[in-house]
């Protein structure tokens, strides 16, 4: 885990947040860890969702971005683990779990696309990305979903 | 056509700037060994004749994180500072294939059967090709620099800051300028067939298990960019796309092995013969490993890992493999570049050289007119 990050989450461990976690204003609050894993699912895919557009940009800052590939990482593991501990019709399937571990993979390759201060991604990364991203959204659990 | 335009120079860009930090820390290195090799025992252990040497030069190389890019000055260092072909070429081709971040990425995200296949054909593939590199290409590949024996030298007169200064100058303003060169005009063909090739080729003949696709994708995986890093959870969102194991392998073994700019640049310093017989080998026995792979694995492969393994592995990965600082990429970039330029620079003025020489000592009529009384 990055310095960055860490600092971040010691931050959080000392008491309510006033910012959001997040880093590049996505203007999203941080995903509350109490919510059930379907909830925290959707906005993961929703934060997903605001990465990828961020990525094909080209004018997001890369440290930013890191750091916020970073806390989608992080939040995904908490997620996944919390996922066993529900019983099974509130639990999310595999599947979605690892579609959901690739697009971090995505999101982690173009977090290294740096160009001076900004994320530039190559085309064949960005098509991926998106391509990954219509596969969260046509997953059950997201608002435009096939649920 | 303006869009294909905004493409092309992006994915030139994309190229260089994932290339060029590589390069750049590869000339360094490549300055140094060539001061420093020849004189030195290491040079006997990485020229030990038979299964040792190359056994040495694959393992050196699966340690390095560095692009098939960056390993050209690395190698053409090695070579001319009298390395044997064929420890060189197995060293070229296991470098970019497989390291650390790759392996760990590999067996997180591609589930455990692929992700063996992977580095088993890593380790196995660069120590075939230079076992063959060394039976087949060492008689024509091109002259290197130092035929004089390690005991020739004696012992060293020179301080240890000249001889790091000679290094620095020969990998900077002999090596650079060569290397950068023959990198920029293959970069710029790489960016060229990467445009031109329908965007949806590698989903189209990843996906299929007949002998065409496992062969496009060889033979296209050799011509364009590819890192091991970052496509290795490009392969794995395919995989789960439903793309061919065997497929998936073969892109990643070629594409990661070689591309344009490496094989032009290899083959204008090491020789014709040595890189020809180098990727004819790399497509086959890939060609092969995929079909084995998708005898053993097909039909009903799904690429399953362990969600929290996959996390684990990612964040290892972002450890090991953290990407550079974003003005240090820049900064290689423009290096890479005027390297480049200078290189050109080099060679218009070299034949220029010529034409002049030609003019002035090999037209027998002027001849005729000095030598007239």
């Amino acid at each position: 885990m990055g310095p960055i990050f860490g600092g971040l989450l010691a931050l959080g461990a000392l008491g309510p947040v006033p910012e959001p976690a997040l880093a590049i204003g996505l203007g999203d609050a941080p995903i509350d860890a109490t919510l059930p894993p379907k909830e925290r699912a959707k906005a993961l895919v929703v934060l997903a969702a605001n990465l990828v557009e961020q990525a094909g940009s080209g004018q997001t800052q890369a440290t930013a971005f890191r750091i916020d590939v970073a806390y989608y990482r992080e939040t995904l593991r908490d997620l996944v683990k919390d996922n066993d501990q529900v019983p099974d019709g509130e639990r999310l399937s595999k599947p979605l779990l690892l579609d959901m571990v690739r697009m971090t993979a995505l999101l982690q390759s173009a977090a290294q696309c740096q160009t001076g201060r900004y994320i530039v991604c190559p085309p064949d990364l960005m098509t991926q990305l998106r391509r990954q991203q219509d596969v969260l959204e046509r997953s059950p659990i997201s608002p435009g979903g096939a649920e | 056509m303006e869009a294909l335009l905004m493409t092309y120079a992006l994915t030139l860009w994309a190229i260089t700037v994932e290339s060029a930090p590589w390069v750049v820390v590869s000339l360094v290195v490549g300055g140094l060994v060539h001061e420093f090799l020849p004189r030195s025992g290491v040079q006997r252990l990485v020229n030990r004749h038979g299964m040792a040497g190359m056994g040495g030069a694959v393992a050196l190389g699966a340690l390095l994180p560095i692009c098939s890019c960056g390993v050209v000055p690395l190698a053409i260092s090695l070579y001319r500072s009298g390395v044997r072909i064929g420890p060189v070429m197995a060293f070229t081709a296991a470098t970019p294939i497989i390291n650390p971040a790759a392996v760990v990425l590999a067996l997180g995200l591609l589930g455990p059967e692929l992700a063996a296949a992977y580095i088993l054909l890593g380790l196995t593939l660069p120590f075939l090709l230079g076992l063959a590199a060394e039976r087949w290409g060492q008689a024509s590949a091109l002259k290197q620099d130092v035929p004089i024996p390690t005991e020739a030298f004696g012992p060293a007169t020179e301080g240890l800051g000249q001889r790091l200064i000679r290094g620095l100058r020969w990998g900077g303003l002999e090596l650079g300028p060569m290397v950068g060169f023959y990198l920029a005009i293959g970069i710029l063909l790489a960016a060229a067939v990467m445009v031109a090739v329908p965007e949806a080729w590698l989903e189209r003949y990843l996906g299929g298990d007949a002998l065409v696709s496992l062969l496009v994708v060889g033979v296209f995986g050799a011509a364009i960019y590819v890192c091991a890093v970052a496509h290795i959870p490009l392969v794995a969102t395919l995989l789960a796309a439903g793309a061919a194991p065997g497929a998936a392998v073969v892109f990643l073994l070629t594409g990661t092995a070689t591309n344009l700019p490496e094989l032009f640049a290899l083959y204008k310093t090491i020789g014709r013969r040595v890189v020809v017989l180098y990727v004819g080998m790399l497509v086959a026995l890939s060609f092969l490993a995929g079909l084995a792979i998708n005898a053993w694995l097909l039909p009903g492969f799904e690429p399953v890992f362990d969600p929290l393994g996959g996390l684990d592995a990612l964040e290892r990965t972002a450890q090991i493999h953290p990407g550079g600082s974003g003005w240090l990429t820049f900064i290689s970039a423009v290096a890479m570049l005027l390297l480049a330029l200078v290189g050109l620079w080099q060679r218009l003025r070299l034949r220029f050289a010529r034409r002049d020489t030609k003019v002035d000592t090999g037209c027998p009529c002027c001849q005729q007119d000095k030598t007239a009384p």
